[in-house]
């Protein structure tokens, strides 16, 4: 675990709320009969965007299943910089 | 019922055990015992029949089926256990005996009677309070994991998070023990751990199923002050079929199995996932409808020109006609074709008026002619004229005066000449 979580889940959080709030102005703008189409199809456009980041935001993460690595004792071994150590852990 | 015999009153069986019957059963309607099983036999109808006994008594003990069903353990010879029942007398039999509703072990009764008391202190902390209870983080990503690495809960809860989340997770197994001696320290160490070393989004607590016994560890004070310390929220699974850990209760989140405790931590992703889905079609509806109506408007639009440029063309076509037809009446050539059969007739009446005349003229001239040949001079000398000449000067000769004897004279007949010398002129 050495690279920084990127975000905290209230950062993440307060930015999907954004996005949310700026998706629901775009879908009220789409929906108003009186947007000329040209405009219609850039806010469909950076809807669209917005909803891809949103999604990728949500599975960013790429899948990880650690153990951490224990002494006899019980106790989490560290490495040199003081981190958890940990293996890959995979089901049986 | 007493009847009197010769001397001496006495009852009667049936009298006495009645008696009996309603001293001991008014008197011990609710018993709570404590002794050794013995004797223990399960009848085919289900009710547990045996000899409750310690070192210096024994009583009959009877569990009907209903009451059995819900024993926790097959009870046998030799077991302590504490049984609650009411006192009940058998007039068939002359015996009297505990029908008990509840059995259970006697450790287990120390069990219980810890835990209560446990319960009872973690109430008084206000460890259980709602108030306390953290919710859990917006979309948590790194997922701690304190359970046992060989048991079944690690892997429901990889397969929940796969499956719901779809990958997106970092998950970080504390392996530790969860029964036993010292797997109460070991739980409660992982959970400081995360919190100190490690910090996790969630934190989920599980172990499968057990007896109270085994689950004995999520009930300790120790795991129940690290759950209720934790910085971060946890989530708390423990499979059993009736009462809950305390761990559970000081947990903010008490899941029922370890895939539901993997399905609460993904809910808020799934949920995001859901809104993100129906924003996206609400915006690629509302779009095409966009689209939609400008292709209808745009319709229309073709339409009306379509029916305004016809009107016109229509309206052009009948004034083209109209013109046509006013040239037409004045084609110049129609003139000409005119004059030209005026001239035709003009001709034929001059043919005719010019034929005319000509027959009148051909006859005057026959007539004419006729009569010029009648006097032509040949056609005299034919019927036997002759043409006297003058031989000097070749003149006709018409008077005799101008003739003297002796002239030469030439004499043209119809055929030939004659010259002739006049012998005497005759006046």
């Amino acid at each position: 675990m050495k690279e920084k979580h990127p975000e905290t889940a209230e950062q993440q959080q307060l930015s999907f709320e954004s996005a949310f709030l700026r998706l629901e102005e775009l879908l009220e703008k789409l929906n108003s009969p009186e947007t000329p189409l040209e405009e219609a199809l850039k806010y469909y456009e950076e809807a669209d965007k917005l909803i891809t980041l949103c999604g990728k935001r949500l599975n960013d993460a790429e899948k990880r299943i650690e153990k951490l690595i224990k002494n006899r004792n019980g106790e989490v071994l560290v490495d040199e910089s003081g981190s958890p150590k940990t293996e890959p852990f995979s089901l049986p | 019922m007493v009847v009197a015999t010769e001397n001496l009153q006495a009852w009667s069986v049936t009298a006495l055990t009645s008696l009996i019957k309603n001293k001991l059963e008014i008197e011990f309607p609710s018993v709570t015992v404590l002794g050794e099983v013995s004797n223990c036999k399960q009848q085919q109808t289900g009710h547990w029949y045996f000899t409750l006994k310690d070192e210096y008594a024994q009583i009959s003990v009877v569990m009907f089926r209903t009451d059995a069903t819900s024993l926790a353990f097959i009870p046998q010879n030799g077991d302590k256990v504490i049984v609650e029942g009411a006192l009940n007398v058998y007039p068939p039999g002359g015996r009297y005996q505990i029908v008990i509703r509840k059995m259970q072990k006697q450790g287990l009764g120390e069990l219980l009677l810890r835990l209560e008391a446990l319960k009872k202190m973690i109430h008084q902390r206000g460890w259980f309070k709602k108030e306390f209870k953290k919710p859990l983080p917006f979309l948590p990503k790194r997922i701690g994991v304190v359970t046992s690495p060989t048991g079944a809960v690690i892997q429901d809860i990889i397969h929940a998070l796969t499956r719901r989340g779809g990958g997106g997770f970092n998950l970080i197994l504390n392996p530790v023990k969860v029964q036993g001696e010292g797997s109460a320290q070991e739980i409660a160490q992982a959970i400081k751990f995360f919190n100190e070393r490690l910090p996790v989004d969630v934190i989920i607590i599980g172990r499968g199923g057990g007896s109270l016994e085994d689950l004995w560890s999520f009930n300790e004070e120790i795991v129940a002050e690290a759950i209720f310390h934790s910085k971060i929220p946890t989530i708390c699974a423990v499979g059993h079929e009736t009462d809950h850990t305390i761990a559970e209760y000081v947990a903010d989140m008490r899941a029922s199995t370890p895939t539901a405790a993997a399905e609460m931590v993904m809910a808020e992703k799934l949920q995001q996932q859901k809104h993100l889905n129906q924003l996206q079609k609400q915006c690629q509806q509302a779009l095409v409808y966009h689209v939609r109506t400008w292709m209808q408007k745009m319709d229309e639009c073709r339409s009306a020109v379509d029916r305004s440029l016809r009107q016109r063309i229509q309206h052009l076509k009948l004034k083209l006609a109209g013109y046509r037809k006013a040239l037409e009446a004045r084609d110049p050539r129609l003139r000409l074709k005119h004059l030209r059969q005026l001239l035709v007739d003009w001709g034929r009446s001059f043919d005719r008026l010019i034929y005319g005349r000509m027959v009148l003229q051909r006859q005057r001239l026959k007539g004419i002619q006729q009569t010029l040949q009648a006097i032509d001079p040949a056609h005299l000398l034919k019927k036997g004229f002759s043409i006297l000449f003058a031989e000097k000067d070749g003149s006709v000769i018409t008077n005799g005066e101008k003739v003297h004897s002796g002239d030469k004279v030439r004499i043209r007949l119809a055929k030939g000449n004659l010259k002739a010398t006049i012998d005497r002129v005759e006046l």
